[in-house]
Protein backbone atom coordinates (compact mmCIF):
# COMPACT_ATOMS: atom_id res chain seq x y z
CA UNK A 1 0.00 0.00 0.00
CA UNK A 2 1.13 3.31 -0.75
CA UNK A 3 2.10 5.55 2.31
CA UNK A 4 0.37 8.48 1.37
CA UNK A 5 -3.26 6.67 1.51
CA UNK A 6 -2.50 5.80 5.25
CA UNK A 7 -1.54 9.16 5.33
CA UNK A 8 -4.36 10.34 4.00
CA UNK A 9 -7.10 8.04 5.77
CA UNK A 10 -6.59 9.89 8.59
CA UNK A 11 -8.65 12.96 7.18
CA UNK A 12 -11.42 10.28 7.40
CA UNK A 13 -11.12 10.15 11.13
CA UNK A 14 -14.47 11.05 13.29
CA UNK A 15 -15.36 15.20 14.77
CA UNK A 16 -15.26 13.65 17.82
CA UNK A 17 -11.80 12.11 17.92
CA UNK A 18 -10.69 16.13 16.64
CA UNK A 19 -12.40 17.64 19.50
CA UNK A 20 -11.50 15.87 22.37
CA UNK A 21 -8.00 16.10 21.08
CA UNK A 22 -8.33 19.54 21.15
CA UNK A 23 -9.81 19.90 24.46
CA UNK A 24 -8.14 17.57 26.71
CA UNK A 25 -6.04 18.70 29.68
CA UNK A 26 -3.79 16.76 31.65
CA UNK A 27 -4.45 17.03 35.32
CA UNK A 28 -1.69 16.62 37.11
CA UNK A 29 -2.93 13.95 39.91
CA UNK A 30 -0.83 14.87 42.61
CA UNK A 31 -2.05 13.13 46.08
CA UNK A 32 -3.05 15.44 48.53
CA UNK A 33 -2.83 13.83 51.78
CA UNK A 34 -5.13 16.06 54.01
CA UNK A 35 -7.94 15.73 51.33
CA UNK A 36 -7.26 11.78 51.82
CA UNK A 37 -6.85 12.04 56.11
CA UNK A 38 -10.63 14.06 55.96
CA UNK A 39 -12.07 11.70 53.60
CA UNK A 40 -10.94 8.66 56.48
CA UNK A 41 -12.29 10.19 59.10
CA UNK A 42 -15.59 10.77 57.68
CA UNK A 43 -15.79 7.56 56.37
CA UNK A 44 -15.19 6.26 60.05
CA UNK A 45 -18.00 8.78 61.81
CA UNK A 46 -20.70 7.54 58.55
CA UNK A 47 -19.51 3.72 59.70
CA UNK A 48 -20.28 4.37 63.49
CA UNK A 49 -22.94 6.30 62.78
CA UNK A 50 -24.19 3.67 60.45
CA UNK A 51 -23.51 0.85 63.11
CA UNK A 52 -26.11 2.39 65.90
CA UNK A 53 -29.01 2.91 63.21
CA UNK A 54 -28.62 -0.25 62.43
CA UNK A 55 -28.95 -1.38 66.59
CA UNK A 56 -31.92 0.99 66.79
CA UNK A 57 -33.58 -0.62 64.07
CA UNK A 58 -33.18 -4.24 65.06
CA UNK A 59 -34.31 -3.18 68.63
CA UNK A 60 -37.47 -2.04 66.85
CA UNK A 61 -40.31 -4.12 66.58
CA UNK A 62 -40.66 -5.66 63.21
CA UNK A 63 -43.00 -3.69 60.69
CA UNK A 64 -46.11 -5.09 59.73
CA UNK A 65 -46.67 -5.59 56.08
CA UNK A 66 -49.86 -7.68 56.05
CA UNK A 67 -51.89 -5.23 57.77
CA UNK A 68 -49.86 -1.88 57.06
CA UNK A 69 -50.11 -1.17 60.68
CA UNK A 70 -47.62 1.43 61.37
CA UNK A 71 -44.83 0.16 63.27
CA UNK A 72 -41.97 3.07 63.75
CA UNK A 73 -41.93 6.61 63.18
CA UNK A 74 -40.55 6.98 59.75
CA UNK A 75 -44.22 5.10 58.62
CA UNK A 76 -46.59 6.81 60.50
CA UNK A 77 -44.62 9.81 58.38
CA UNK A 78 -45.58 8.53 55.42
CA UNK A 79 -49.36 7.60 56.50
CA UNK A 80 -49.92 11.30 57.77
CA UNK A 81 -48.90 12.57 54.21
CA UNK A 82 -51.29 10.38 52.34
CA UNK A 83 -49.38 7.67 50.95
CA UNK A 84 -51.13 4.63 50.83
CA UNK A 85 -49.73 1.88 53.53
CA UNK A 86 -48.65 -0.40 50.90
CA UNK A 87 -46.81 2.19 47.87
CA UNK A 88 -43.18 1.17 48.32
CA UNK A 89 -40.73 4.58 47.74
CA UNK A 90 -38.97 3.46 44.47
CA UNK A 91 -35.21 3.47 44.84
CA UNK A 92 -34.15 4.75 41.71
CA UNK A 93 -36.69 6.81 39.96
CA UNK A 94 -34.18 7.75 36.87
CA UNK A 95 -34.94 6.42 33.42
CA UNK A 96 -32.41 3.63 32.28
CA UNK A 97 -30.54 5.53 29.48
CA UNK A 98 -31.50 2.14 26.66
CA UNK A 99 -34.92 3.14 27.18
CA UNK A 100 -34.72 6.89 25.88
CA UNK A 101 -33.17 5.49 22.56
CA UNK A 102 -35.33 2.85 22.24
CA UNK A 103 -37.78 2.20 19.54
CA UNK A 104 -41.29 2.52 19.39
CA UNK A 105 -40.76 5.67 21.92
CA UNK A 106 -42.88 8.83 21.52
CA UNK A 107 -41.17 10.55 18.39
CA UNK A 108 -40.34 7.50 17.05
CA UNK A 109 -40.70 6.61 13.22
CA UNK A 110 -39.87 3.03 11.94
CA UNK A 111 -39.20 1.91 8.80
CA UNK A 112 -38.10 -1.55 8.12
CA UNK A 113 -35.68 -2.04 11.22
CA UNK A 114 -34.23 1.40 11.34
CA UNK A 115 -35.39 3.93 13.84
CA UNK A 116 -35.78 7.23 12.68
CA UNK A 117 -36.68 9.26 15.32
CA UNK A 118 -38.20 13.07 15.16
CA UNK A 119 -36.16 15.35 17.24
CA UNK A 120 -37.10 18.80 18.91
CA UNK A 121 -40.70 17.56 19.53
CA UNK A 122 -41.25 19.82 22.57
CA UNK A 123 -40.92 22.93 19.84
CA UNK A 124 -42.61 21.10 17.06
CA UNK A 125 -43.13 23.99 14.85
CA UNK A 126 -46.12 23.59 12.19
CA UNK A 127 -45.17 24.65 8.43
CA UNK A 128 -48.80 26.83 8.75
CA UNK A 129 -47.08 28.08 12.17
CA UNK A 130 -43.84 28.99 10.40
CA UNK A 131 -45.44 30.36 7.20
CA UNK A 132 -47.79 32.69 9.22
CA UNK A 133 -45.03 33.79 11.25
CA UNK A 134 -42.58 34.79 7.92
CA UNK A 135 -45.75 36.75 6.38
CA UNK A 136 -45.66 38.92 9.79
CA UNK A 137 -41.73 39.64 9.01
CA UNK A 138 -42.39 39.77 4.89
CA UNK A 139 -41.59 43.59 5.00
CA UNK A 140 -38.48 43.04 7.28
CA UNK A 141 -37.01 40.39 5.30
CA UNK A 142 -37.26 42.08 1.91
CA UNK A 143 -36.05 45.02 3.38
CA UNK A 144 -33.30 43.48 4.95
CA UNK A 145 -32.30 41.86 1.19
CA UNK A 146 -33.07 44.89 -0.32
CA UNK A 147 -30.58 46.75 1.96
CA UNK A 148 -28.06 44.01 1.98
CA UNK A 149 -27.83 44.45 -2.30
CA UNK A 150 -30.32 41.59 -3.15
CA UNK A 151 -32.89 42.31 -5.42
CA UNK A 152 -36.03 41.22 -3.58
CA UNK A 153 -38.81 44.06 -4.62
CA UNK A 154 -41.20 40.78 -6.32
CA UNK A 155 -39.75 38.92 -3.04
CA UNK A 156 -42.20 35.49 -2.96
CA UNK A 157 -41.67 32.85 0.13
CA UNK A 158 -42.37 29.22 -1.06
CA UNK A 159 -45.17 28.47 1.41
CA UNK A 160 -44.15 25.08 1.74
CA UNK A 161 -41.05 24.49 4.11
CA UNK A 162 -38.98 21.43 5.05
CA UNK A 163 -36.98 20.44 7.54
CA UNK A 164 -33.84 17.41 6.64
CA UNK A 165 -33.16 13.91 7.26
CA UNK A 166 -29.70 13.49 8.94
CA UNK A 167 -28.01 10.65 8.75
CA UNK A 168 -25.85 11.32 11.53
CA UNK A 169 -28.64 10.06 14.20
CA UNK A 170 -31.00 9.37 12.05
CA UNK A 171 -33.44 11.95 13.15
CA UNK A 172 -36.12 14.34 11.36
CA UNK A 173 -35.65 17.57 13.39
CA UNK A 174 -39.63 18.69 13.70
CA UNK A 175 -38.77 22.45 15.38
CA UNK A 176 -37.40 24.18 12.22
CA UNK A 177 -38.01 24.38 8.44
CA UNK A 178 -36.38 25.89 5.72
CA UNK A 179 -38.26 28.53 3.09
CA UNK A 180 -37.08 29.21 -0.13
CA UNK A 181 -37.38 32.63 -1.14
CA UNK A 182 -37.86 34.02 -5.05
CA UNK A 183 -37.77 37.12 -6.89
CA UNK A 184 -39.16 36.62 -10.18
CA UNK A 185 -38.65 33.05 -10.50
CA UNK A 186 -35.19 33.45 -9.22
CA UNK A 187 -34.18 31.86 -6.07
CA UNK A 188 -32.45 34.67 -3.78
CA UNK A 189 -32.56 33.53 -0.13
CA UNK A 190 -32.96 30.70 2.08
CA UNK A 191 -35.11 31.01 5.06
CA UNK A 192 -34.78 29.05 8.34
CA UNK A 193 -37.70 29.28 10.82
CA UNK A 194 -36.82 27.44 14.07
CA UNK A 195 -38.27 27.67 18.31
CA UNK A 196 -36.30 26.42 20.69
CA UNK A 197 -32.89 27.30 19.63
CA UNK A 198 -32.33 30.24 21.85
CA UNK A 199 -32.59 29.76 25.13
CA UNK A 200 -35.35 32.10 26.77
CA UNK A 201 -37.09 32.16 23.56
CA UNK A 202 -39.44 29.58 22.94
CA UNK A 203 -41.21 31.26 20.14
CA UNK A 204 -40.41 31.32 16.46
CA UNK A 205 -37.38 33.28 15.11
CA UNK A 206 -35.42 32.95 11.43
CA UNK A 207 -32.43 33.36 9.51
CA UNK A 208 -31.78 34.22 6.33
CA UNK A 209 -29.12 32.96 3.98
CA UNK A 210 -28.59 34.75 0.55
CA UNK A 211 -26.07 35.50 -1.61
CA UNK A 212 -25.17 31.98 -1.91
CA UNK A 213 -22.78 30.94 -5.34
CA UNK A 214 -24.81 28.10 -6.17
CA UNK A 215 -28.15 29.67 -5.85
CA UNK A 216 -28.52 29.95 -9.71
CA UNK A 217 -27.72 26.65 -10.38
CA UNK A 218 -29.56 24.75 -7.55
CA UNK A 219 -32.73 27.44 -8.85
CA UNK A 220 -32.50 25.59 -12.16
CA UNK A 221 -31.94 22.03 -10.35
CA UNK A 222 -35.67 23.10 -9.12
CA UNK A 223 -36.75 24.49 -11.97
CA UNK A 224 -36.26 21.00 -13.85
CA UNK A 225 -37.87 19.30 -10.98
CA UNK A 226 -40.60 21.48 -10.63
CA UNK A 227 -43.96 19.35 -9.64
CA UNK A 228 -41.68 16.20 -8.17
CA UNK A 229 -41.51 15.52 -4.44
CA UNK A 230 -37.77 15.96 -3.22
CA UNK A 231 -36.39 14.83 -0.15
CA UNK A 232 -33.86 16.49 1.85
CA UNK A 233 -31.48 15.34 3.87
CA UNK A 234 -27.85 15.87 6.09
CA UNK A 235 -25.35 13.17 4.93
CA UNK A 236 -22.67 14.79 7.91
CA UNK A 237 -21.98 17.63 6.97
CA UNK A 238 -23.37 17.97 3.70
CA UNK A 239 -27.15 18.88 2.05
CA UNK A 240 -28.36 16.38 0.09
CA UNK A 241 -31.21 16.28 -1.89
CA UNK A 242 -33.09 13.07 -3.23
CA UNK A 243 -35.34 13.43 -6.68
CA UNK A 244 -37.96 10.47 -7.19
CA UNK A 245 -35.72 8.70 -9.67
CA UNK A 246 -34.00 7.47 -6.30
CA UNK A 247 -30.30 9.97 -7.10
CA UNK A 248 -28.92 11.74 -4.57
CA UNK A 249 -27.28 15.09 -5.47
CA UNK A 250 -25.52 17.61 -3.29
CA UNK A 251 -27.47 21.10 -3.34
CA UNK A 252 -24.16 22.88 -3.13
CA UNK A 253 -22.68 21.45 -6.68
CA UNK A 254 -25.59 18.94 -7.65
CA UNK A 255 -23.06 16.12 -8.20
CA UNK A 256 -24.19 12.97 -7.52
CA UNK A 257 -23.42 11.90 -4.18
CA UNK A 258 -21.23 8.06 -4.99
CA UNK A 259 -21.02 4.80 -3.40
CA UNK A 260 -24.78 4.15 -2.81
CA UNK A 261 -26.14 0.59 -2.95
CA UNK A 262 -27.95 0.29 -6.26
CA UNK A 263 -30.49 -1.67 -5.17
CA UNK A 264 -31.67 0.30 -2.38
CA UNK A 265 -34.72 3.13 -2.59
CA UNK A 266 -33.32 6.21 -0.78
CA UNK A 267 -36.22 7.72 -1.58
CA UNK A 268 -38.77 6.07 -0.24
CA UNK A 269 -36.78 5.35 3.12
CA UNK A 270 -35.90 8.94 4.08
CA UNK A 271 -39.39 10.61 2.81
CA UNK A 272 -40.99 11.37 5.93
CA UNK A 273 -43.26 13.93 5.82
CA UNK A 274 -41.26 16.72 7.46
CA UNK A 275 -38.52 16.41 5.09
CA UNK A 276 -40.03 17.10 1.56
CA UNK A 277 -40.42 20.04 -0.72
CA UNK A 278 -42.25 19.91 -4.02
CA UNK A 279 -40.76 22.96 -6.08
CA UNK A 280 -44.02 24.49 -7.94
CA UNK B 1 -19.61 33.63 21.38
CA UNK B 2 -20.56 29.47 20.58
CA UNK B 3 -20.19 27.72 17.90
CA UNK B 4 -24.03 27.97 16.98
CA UNK B 5 -24.16 31.49 17.12
CA UNK B 6 -20.88 31.76 15.15
CA UNK B 7 -22.24 29.61 12.66
CA UNK B 8 -25.70 31.70 12.67
CA UNK B 9 -23.62 34.62 11.72
CA UNK B 10 -22.25 32.77 8.49
CA UNK B 11 -25.66 31.99 7.45
CA UNK B 12 -26.46 35.63 7.86
CA UNK B 13 -23.43 36.45 5.61
CA UNK B 14 -21.93 38.41 8.12
CA UNK B 15 -19.08 39.40 7.98
CA UNK B 16 -18.30 39.63 11.93
CA UNK B 17 -18.04 35.67 11.51
CA UNK B 18 -14.45 35.78 10.17
CA UNK B 19 -12.98 38.18 12.84
CA UNK B 20 -15.05 36.15 15.29
CA UNK B 21 -13.71 32.72 13.87
CA UNK B 22 -9.94 34.04 13.84
CA UNK B 23 -10.81 35.80 17.41
CA UNK B 24 -11.80 31.98 18.76
CA UNK B 25 -10.30 29.77 16.73
CA UNK B 26 -7.21 32.23 15.06
CA UNK B 27 -4.45 30.18 17.20
CA UNK B 28 -5.77 26.79 17.08
CA UNK B 29 -5.62 27.25 13.04
CA UNK B 30 -2.51 28.65 13.14
CA UNK B 31 -1.16 26.07 15.37
CA UNK B 32 -2.21 23.56 12.92
CA UNK B 33 -1.01 25.36 10.01
CA UNK B 34 2.69 25.84 11.76
CA UNK B 35 2.74 22.41 12.56
CA UNK B 36 2.73 21.02 9.25
CA UNK B 37 4.36 24.70 7.38
CA UNK B 38 7.13 25.62 9.92
CA UNK B 39 6.50 28.77 8.23
CA UNK B 40 4.71 31.99 10.00
CA UNK B 41 4.03 33.23 6.69
CA UNK B 42 3.17 30.28 4.97
CA UNK B 43 1.06 29.52 8.14
CA UNK B 44 -0.82 32.67 8.20
CA UNK B 45 -1.81 32.48 4.53
CA UNK B 46 -3.24 28.55 4.98
CA UNK B 47 -5.05 30.39 8.10
CA UNK B 48 -6.63 33.10 5.72
CA UNK B 49 -7.11 30.92 3.15
CA UNK B 50 -9.15 29.18 5.09
CA UNK B 51 -11.54 31.44 6.78
CA UNK B 52 -12.19 32.03 3.06
CA UNK B 53 -13.26 28.84 2.29
CA UNK B 54 -15.64 28.33 5.35
CA UNK B 55 -17.03 31.54 3.94
CA UNK B 56 -17.54 30.03 0.80
CA UNK B 57 -18.71 26.73 2.64
CA UNK B 58 -21.46 27.99 5.03
CA UNK B 59 -24.38 28.01 3.88
CA UNK B 60 -25.53 25.24 2.76
CA UNK B 61 -23.00 23.61 5.05
CA UNK B 62 -24.17 23.53 8.97
CA UNK B 63 -21.40 21.74 10.62
CA UNK B 64 -21.93 20.25 13.78
CA UNK B 65 -18.43 20.32 15.10
CA UNK B 66 -17.00 23.84 13.97
CA UNK B 67 -13.96 23.28 15.20
CA UNK B 68 -13.06 20.00 13.79
CA UNK B 69 -14.58 21.56 10.49
CA UNK B 70 -12.06 24.50 10.10
CA UNK B 71 -10.09 22.41 11.29
CA UNK B 72 -9.97 20.01 8.96
CA UNK B 73 -9.71 22.81 6.28
CA UNK B 74 -6.67 24.39 7.68
CA UNK B 75 -5.21 20.86 7.93
CA UNK B 76 -5.88 20.18 3.96
CA UNK B 77 -5.16 24.01 2.78
CA UNK B 78 -1.71 23.28 4.40
CA UNK B 79 -0.89 20.01 3.43
CA UNK B 80 -1.44 21.09 -0.08
CA UNK B 81 0.53 24.12 0.22
CA UNK B 82 3.22 21.82 1.89
CA UNK B 83 3.05 19.44 -1.22
CA UNK B 84 3.34 22.53 -3.71
CA UNK B 85 6.58 23.22 -1.16
CA UNK B 86 8.03 20.03 -1.65
CA UNK B 87 7.60 19.95 -5.27
CA UNK B 88 9.68 23.32 -5.65
CA UNK B 89 12.49 22.46 -3.76
CA UNK B 90 12.73 19.05 -5.96
CA UNK B 91 12.15 20.11 -9.24
CA UNK B 92 12.56 23.76 -9.67
CA UNK B 93 9.43 26.26 -9.99
CA UNK B 94 8.20 25.12 -13.16
CA UNK B 95 6.76 21.62 -11.41
CA UNK B 96 3.88 23.44 -9.74
CA UNK B 97 3.18 25.00 -12.84
CA UNK B 98 3.58 21.69 -15.28
CA UNK B 99 1.06 19.91 -13.08
CA UNK B 100 -1.34 23.07 -12.92
CA UNK B 101 -1.56 22.93 -16.67
CA UNK B 102 -1.85 19.20 -16.48
CA UNK B 103 -4.68 19.39 -14.04
CA UNK B 104 -6.57 21.55 -16.66
CA UNK B 105 -6.97 18.23 -19.09
CA UNK B 106 -6.62 15.46 -16.77
CA UNK B 107 -8.90 15.41 -13.23
CA UNK B 108 -6.91 15.17 -9.71
CA UNK B 109 -10.23 13.46 -8.97
CA UNK B 110 -9.18 9.85 -6.88
CA UNK B 111 -10.30 6.63 -8.96
CA UNK B 112 -12.95 4.75 -7.28
CA UNK B 113 -10.59 2.07 -6.02
CA UNK B 114 -8.21 4.59 -4.53
CA UNK B 115 -11.43 6.42 -3.14
CA UNK B 116 -12.77 3.30 -1.66
CA UNK B 117 -9.33 2.24 -0.44
CA UNK B 118 -9.00 5.30 1.46
CA UNK B 119 -12.49 4.83 3.34
CA UNK B 120 -12.02 1.64 4.18
CA UNK B 121 -8.74 3.00 5.98
CA UNK B 122 -10.25 5.72 7.61
CA UNK B 123 -13.48 3.06 8.85
CA UNK B 124 -10.85 1.21 10.24
CA UNK B 125 -9.01 3.56 12.11
CA UNK B 126 -11.84 5.42 12.88
CA UNK B 127 -12.91 1.52 14.64
CA UNK B 128 -9.41 1.40 15.59
CA UNK B 129 -9.55 4.97 18.30
CA UNK B 130 -12.90 3.62 19.42
CA UNK B 131 -11.14 1.27 21.30
CA UNK B 132 -8.23 2.81 22.59
CA UNK B 133 -8.52 4.45 25.93
CA UNK B 134 -8.70 7.89 26.09
CA UNK B 135 -5.01 9.51 26.88
CA UNK B 136 -4.17 7.02 24.25
CA UNK B 137 -6.18 8.28 21.45
CA UNK B 138 -5.65 11.62 22.24
CA UNK B 139 -2.02 10.91 21.70
CA UNK B 140 -2.63 9.17 18.45
CA UNK B 141 -4.78 11.86 17.05
CA UNK B 142 -2.34 14.47 18.22
CA UNK B 143 0.22 13.12 16.15
CA UNK B 144 -0.89 12.26 13.14
CA UNK B 145 -4.18 14.39 12.58
CA UNK B 146 -2.49 17.38 14.31
CA UNK B 147 1.02 16.73 13.28
CA UNK B 148 2.29 17.58 17.03
CA UNK B 149 5.90 16.78 17.67
CA UNK B 150 6.54 14.32 20.45
CA UNK B 151 7.74 17.20 23.04
CA UNK B 152 4.15 18.96 22.52
CA UNK B 153 2.64 15.84 23.16
CA UNK B 154 4.42 14.52 26.49
CA UNK B 155 4.03 17.99 27.85
CA UNK B 156 -0.04 17.99 26.66
CA UNK B 157 -0.26 14.34 28.52
CA UNK B 158 2.16 15.37 31.51
CA UNK B 159 4.58 13.03 30.39
CA UNK B 160 8.00 11.89 29.31
CA UNK B 161 9.03 12.30 25.78
CA UNK B 162 10.35 8.95 25.89
CA UNK B 163 7.49 7.69 27.14
CA UNK B 164 5.23 9.33 24.61
CA UNK B 165 7.72 7.94 21.65
CA UNK B 166 7.58 4.25 23.37
CA UNK B 167 3.61 4.08 23.43
CA UNK B 168 3.32 5.88 19.92
CA UNK B 169 5.24 2.86 18.69
CA UNK B 170 3.20 0.33 20.27
CA UNK B 171 0.24 1.71 19.43
CA UNK B 172 0.99 1.80 15.75
CA UNK B 173 2.12 -1.49 15.70
CA UNK B 174 -1.06 -2.48 16.85
CA UNK B 175 -2.56 -0.83 14.36
CA UNK B 176 -0.78 -2.47 11.96
CA UNK B 177 -1.92 -5.68 13.15
CA UNK B 178 -5.67 -4.61 13.46
CA UNK B 179 -5.29 -3.41 10.04
CA UNK B 180 -4.00 -6.73 8.93
CA UNK B 181 -6.87 -8.33 10.70
CA UNK B 182 -9.50 -6.68 8.88
CA UNK B 183 -7.54 -7.86 5.48
CA UNK B 184 -5.98 -4.26 4.54
CA UNK B 185 -3.36 -4.93 2.71
CA UNK B 186 -0.31 -2.76 3.95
Amino acid sequence: MRRDFLFDAWEGIDDKYIEEARTYEYVRKTINWKHVLSIAAAAVVTVGVGIGVYQIATSSPAPNHTTGEPTHQATMTAQDTTIPKETTIPQDTTIPKDTESSCGGEGTLVTENVCIKLSGIEYWLENEEAYTYLMEKYDEIKYSLISSGVDAQNMVISPNGYSHFRTEDNTVPVNWRDFLVYNDGELIAILTVSKGEIPGENGPHYNVAFGGPWFKQYNDFLMAHKGEKLVYLYIGTTEAVITPDNKIYRTGNLTEVEDLKADFDYYSFFDQEANTYTPS
Amino acid sequence: MTDEELIRLYWKRNERAISETSRIYGKYCYAIAYNILHDNEDSEECVNDSYHKVWNAIPPTKPNVFSAFIGRIVRNISLDRYKMRTAEKRGGSQIPVILDEIGEIASDTPSPEDECVRQELATAINDFLKCLPMDQRVMLVRRYWYADDVRSIAERLGMRENSVSVALRRIRNRLREYLISRGIEL
